[in-house]
């Protein structure tokens, strides 16, 4: 099974622009630019790709923190890597990443300390409830068998309606990891490459959308606490099933640009229905020359009438070839 | 507490099965595109042709090459790329890929037949490498074929 | 382009000419568009004056009628050449099948403007967002460098100045598939759209689009319309994914038959 965007958690490196996480914010925070209500400026192109996988590696198990030679290692280990073995799959019948500049090696990335994004001595997404495993169970066995009967059984992505990486939260993606921030006193916008979704933020106090109303990508509202920008979100769809959650997904993410160059980006999932307790990721967001190019994916979508027209194809083939051996 | 005790119970049996759960609510998110079910491995093919037009789009690229058959007609392919959002900022543009172009395509034809590849690897006639070329630096030549 | 320059200064939109009236400013000393903005006509069904018709599924009754309109171009005339014209009878015939709205395909610009759903604006000193809720789409406006476009696409490439209190863009970088409304009216990629925005009093804004295409017009042409305010105190965009709803139309026919 191609796992393009899965490179994501098997990210790659270039500049090794190592910082130590979180202890430098208060030292350096009077460096950021600010906007003229003394609020940090959020503004610029940033990209969250990512050296370090999601969750933390069995091998890493309980070390949150690689020492600098360490991280510097680790870095040139993932760099070193084909786009394959980085994905962990051969797919042969795959266009050349590199080709495209797709490769993580080839787009700037992050440094870090941490072996993992997810933060704390585990580093992995918690324990499922009960009821989250059943409904885990429930949706596998329903789509076994049917992954191509039609559009509904395909990956959001690949419909072209909802990236993995562009939440809330935003995690890394595989390429065109790139978001840009576009401020003014009323709003913080977060406008992500894939697939052009402008999340408009407002900071004016108003309460959230009324519950009937459930989004893709929830509702969000922003405060400032000191130099954080802080986005509580919530008024999930079902649909979304960010890692298999449900409309009861509650969001909190945290935005602090600690110097010119960087922003670490934090965000704190919760779903009782379907965590045994919530988890916190931390991703280092860095500037980048951009521009974000346009990314209309719907509009230039081949893949789910190509997989189905494909799986049509393979259908009727195995039904000659029955027919032929039953004469 | 109870509540307490049996959390931290469920958290210990759940750790063991976390990975495999994980992987059930998770691989049809992460599975942005399953081109083993649209192009077939059984199905490799290296074209030799002409390109009519490069379609700069998301979420990928496609460029379209008329191939002269051996029985001198013309057949037209269009051949699946990568987004072209990083070419751009590379500074690449419609000039790299101008109409005309002759290039050798690598690649797996469309599972339904049609005249629809993959490029696994794309080049110049002369052998130099579209774009970027091939694997990243220090690979194990994965795709230079 | 000093055919454009002369008719640009014989045209004196009624709109902007009656406003004295002057924004508040951003911090950086610009009028404030920040907001949520509607267009309140039928230019998404046709950006010329139509009576009301029938539309093109009878199924739908009432709701799939065409509203009437005063029109959005001035001078109503729409200066197509020849072969244009053909096509433009040709799209309108097979709208259902060609109208890119149809399979929620972005809007493009001018369209995205007057689509019959909320937008916003959010304004910063190097970019002004447009944020559409129809289809989710998106535009940037760079307001500090002007790099030509490197490539179009649906949205085009906006680069912006202040003329006064006036917002000029300047888009290119437009593909030829959208169109101007669901009656037909397309262009090329040869398109050029200049955008004027106004502020003419606190809850409007006046808004021009000057068209240039010469591959399909035999002279640049323009649009005008108002732009009003959403003042409801809890006002913000929804999503409006619509791919979702196209899913069926699209790829029905290639869905597994049961039985199969």
């Amino acid at each position: 099974m191609d796992v393009v965007i899965k490179a994501a958690i098997l990210a790659a490196i270039s500049i090794p622009v190592l910082c130590q996480d979180g202890a430098t914010i208060s030292s350096k925070s009077a460096a950021i630019p600010r906007m003229s209500d003394g609020h940090p400026d959020l503004q610029g192109i940033w990209t969250s790709a990512s050296v370090v996988p999601l969750e933390r590696p069995a091998n890493l198990k309980g070390k949150e923190f690689f020492t600098e030679k360490e991280a510097a290692e680790n870095e040139k280990r993932v760099l070193g890597m084909s786009s394959w073995e980085r994905l962990g799959s051969q797919a042969p019948e795959h266009y050349n990443m590199s080709q495209y500049g797709l490769d993580l090696s080839q787009a700037k990335v992050a440094s870090t300390l941490r072996t993992s994004l997810i933060v704390g001595p585990d580093g992995r997404i918690p324990a499922l409830t009960d009821e989250a495993k059943k409904r885990n169970a429930e949706r596998t066995a329903r789509n076994r068998g049917h992954q191509f009967d039609g559009p509904e059984n395909r990956p959001l992505q690949e419909r072209c309606l909802l990236y993995y990486s562009e939440g809330p939260p935003m995690l890394p993606s595989a390429y065109n990891s790139n978001l840009q921030i576009v401020q003014d006193p009323g709003h913080v916008a977060i406008l992500q490459e894939m697939i052009h979704s402008a999340r408009i933020i407002p900071t004016d106090g108003s309460p959230h959308l009324v519950n009937s109303i459930r989004q893709w990508m929830g509702d969000s509202r922003g405060h400032w606490e000191g130099d954080t920008f802080v986005v509580d979100t919530t008024n999930f769809s079902d649909k979304t099933a960010f890692f298999g959650s449900t409309a009861r997904l509650h969001l909190v993410e945290r935005f602090t640009r600690v110097d010119s160059e960087t922003i670490v980006y934090e965000f704190t999932a919760e779903d009782p229905e379907t965590w045994t307790h919530p988890w916190t990721a931390q991703i280092r967001l860095v500037r980048i020359e951009g521009p974000i190019f346009e990314f209309a994916c719907h509009e230039g979508n081949q893949g789910v009438a190509n997989t189905l027209s494909g799986a049509r194809a393979m259908e009727k083939a195995a039904q000659e070839a029955a027919k032929k051996t039953s004469k | 507490m109870n509540q307490e005790r049996e959390r931290k119970l469920r958290m210990i049996l759940a750790v063991l099965s976390a990975c495999a759960s994980l992987a059930f609510s998770v691989a049809p998110v992460f599975a942005h595109h399953a081109f083993a079910a649209e192009f077939d491995i059984k199905r490799p093919l290296k074209l030799r042709g002409t390109v009519t037009e490069m379609e700069w789009v998301n979420p990928h690229s496609w460029i379209h090459i008329d191939v002269k058959g051996a029985d001198g007609k013309v057949v037209s392919w269009m051949i699946e790329g990568g987004s072209p959002n990083s070419l751009l900022r590379l500074g690449f543009n419609k000039s790299a890929l101008p109409p005309g172009s002759e290039v050798v395509v690598e690649g797996f034809q469309a599972r339904d037949g049609s005249n629809r590849a993959v490029g696994q690897s794309i080049a110049f006639a002369d052998g130099r490498k579209l774009f970027l070329g091939g694997s990243a630096p220090g690979a194990h030549g994965d795709t230079d074929k | 382009m000093t055919v454009v320059a002369v008719m640009w200064l014989h045209w004196s939109p009624v709109v902007a000419q009656s406003t004295m009236y002057k924004a508040p400013r951003t911090p950086d000393g610009k009028p404030n568009l920040d907001g949520i903005w509607q267009a309140l006509n039928t230019a998404n069904w046709n950006i010329q004056g139509h009576a009301a018709a029938a539309g093109p599924m009878p199924q739908l009754g009432a709701l799939g009628a065409v509203p009437p309109g005063l029109g959005v171009v001035e001078g109503d005339d729409l200066p197509y050449l020849p072969e244009a014209a053909a096509k433009k009878k040709q799209n309108s015939a097979n709208r259902l099948t060609l109208d890119p709205e149809v399979k929620c395909y972005l809007p493009g610009v001018p369209r995205a403007t007057y689509m019959p759903y909320p937008f916003q604006i959010v304004q910063s000193e190097d970019t002004v967002l447009f944020a559409y809720q129809y289809a989710g789409a998106v535009r940037t406006v760079n307001m500090k460098k002007a790099p030509p476009a490197p490539i179009d696409g649906w949205m085009g490439w906006s680069n912006g100045h202040w003329e006064g209190d006036t917002l000029v863009i300047d888009v290119t970088g437009l593909n030829d598939k959208t169109w101007f409304d669901r009656a037909g009216n397309f262009h090329s990629d040869a398109l050029h759209v200049v955008e004027r925005y106004t502020p003419r009093s606190p809850e409007t804004l006046s808004y021009e689009a000057l068209i240039e295409d010469p591959k399909v017009f035999s002279r640049p042409w323009k649009m005008s319309m108002i732009l009003y305010r959403h003042e409801e105190p809890n006002a913000q965009l929804l999503e409006f994914k619509c791919v979702e709803f196209v899913e069926e139309l699209m790829y029905g026919p290639l869905r597994k038959k049961p039985g199969g």
